[in-house]
């Protein structure tokens, strides 16, 4: 079963009462909230993630709801609970969706240290996995919000799970996060997607959320062979640069932004070392939306290398 | 620096190595710090990681690989050995 075939009563009552129990990729989250908005989102946003199982062990449990006192009352805010505990400051009420979306990305990247966890966007094609590992700003979740309504397969726009078994990248496939002025530039793109309302004044500016597409949802859990890694920058008026890149520079700059790369110690290094060796590097500097689609049309797949190493 | 002091690779711990096309990937498993570094810099770790050695032997096998000429081999290994020094990664013997 998936969210949408629940009526709207039964979503609204399972995230009122025992939680909404969803799949996301390889994990199992438990959504609790009584606010009409993150009921409204859930509904939108979430429409084909598969419900968990009655049986099956939830990874995440998680709840947005007022604070007590006053502040349910006057400039009221929301609060990201965690197994009841609080990690985060609250928000205004008004970013209980967005606080959602940040709050389950801190549970994945926080917690789920059996992979390697790149700040980066990730999508598939053929079975190999274009990977874009780049601080926020960069442009990468436009990119792959356009690539992942242009043919490729949404895998994460902001965590990259690479297995430290097998060196194989896994994907959430939950929504897009989009912020300021990508948001017009995507909806005017891409009419058929599926936007959030925007949420404005929050610490990233105004951001909405992109409903990610159906097929991607449906294959969340087949993982993919690394294929590309690119790095990305936007730039307003750039013609579109797109070299080979270092694998050296490539490793660093992936091992800079990954979240538990310290963490993993010996491990982190070996499984970054193998996926950035097992995968063709790039940089990239653009801002022509159709010039770099027609580009990754081109993307020539790497010659096969060993992955498992 | 002395001449005949010798040097080492910092003790307790391992590096690893990642061989890119535009420099070598070492990770230090005391710091836990990482850094490119570029193909003299990993050679002279490579010597050391096989025993301790003066500047004067790890200059001489520089030159031998063909990596600096011989006149500037001196100063560019004492150089090399305190930015690696500085990085954790090697220090004199004590």
């Amino acid at each position: 079963m998936r969210v949408a075939d629940l009526s709207d009563a039964e979503l609204r009552a399972a995230l009122q009462g025992d939680g909404l129990d969803i799949r996301t990729g390889p994990f199992a989250c438990r959504i609790r909230s009584e606010l009409p908005d993150i009921a409204d989102n859930i509904g939108l946003l979430y429409a084909d993630q598969p419900l968990g199982q009655s049986d099956e062990f939830i990874d995440f449990d998680v709840r947005i709801a007022p604070p007590r006192g006053l502040r349910r009352w006057w400039r009221p805010q929301v609060l990201f609970r965690y197994d009841d505990w609080v990690p985060f400051k609250p928000l205004p009420a008004d970013q209980a969706v967005p606080m959602l979306e940040w709050g389950l990305n801190w549970c994945v990247s926080s917690h789920a240290h059996q992979y390697l966890i790149l700040h980066a966007a990730v999508l598939e094609k053929d079975g190999r996995a274009l990977i874009f590992p780049a601080p926020p700003g960069s442009g990468k979740s436009t990119l792959c919000a356009a690539l992942a309504c242009h043919g490729w397969r949404l895998l994460s726009d902001e965590l990259g799970l690479i297995d430290l078994q097998d060196g194989h990248c896994h994907g959430l496939a939950r929504p897009v996060n989009l912020k300021n002025r990508s948001i017009d530039v995507l909806q005017e793109r891409l009419p058929e997607a599926v936007f959030s309302r925007p949420f404005r004044d929050t610490a990233k500016g105004t951001v909405a959320l992109m409903r990610p597409p159906e097929e991607s949802v449906r294959r969340a859990a087949e993982p993919a062979m690394p294929g590309w890694i690119v790095s990305v920058r936007y730039e307003a008026g750039a013609r579109t640069h797109f070299k080979a890149c270092g694998k050296g520079r490539m490793f660093m700059q992936v091992a800079n932004t990954a979240f538990n790369y310290i963490l993993l110690a010996q491990r982190g290094f070996r499984s970054l070392g193998q996926l950035v060796r097992t995968s063709d590097c790039y940089e990239l500097v653009y801002s022509d939306l159709d010039d770099v689609l027609a580009l990754f049309d081109r993307l020539e797949p790497p010659e096969t290398r060993e992955v498992a190493g | 620096m002395e001449q005949a002091e010798r040097w080492r690779i910092a003790p307790g711990y391992e590096l690893l190595w990642f061989e890119g096309d535009d420099g070598q990937v070492v990770y230090h498993g005391g710091s836990g710090d990482t850094h490119l570094i570029d193909e003299a810099a990993a050679a002279l770790l490579h010597l050391l990681q096989s025993r301790p050695q003066t500047p004067i032997a790890l200059s001489s096998s520089l030159v031998a690989d063909g990596r600096v000429a011989a006149d500037e081999a001196p100063e560019y290994t004492a150089m090399l050995l305190q930015e690696l020094a500085r990085l954790g990664l090697v220090e004199p013997c004590p």
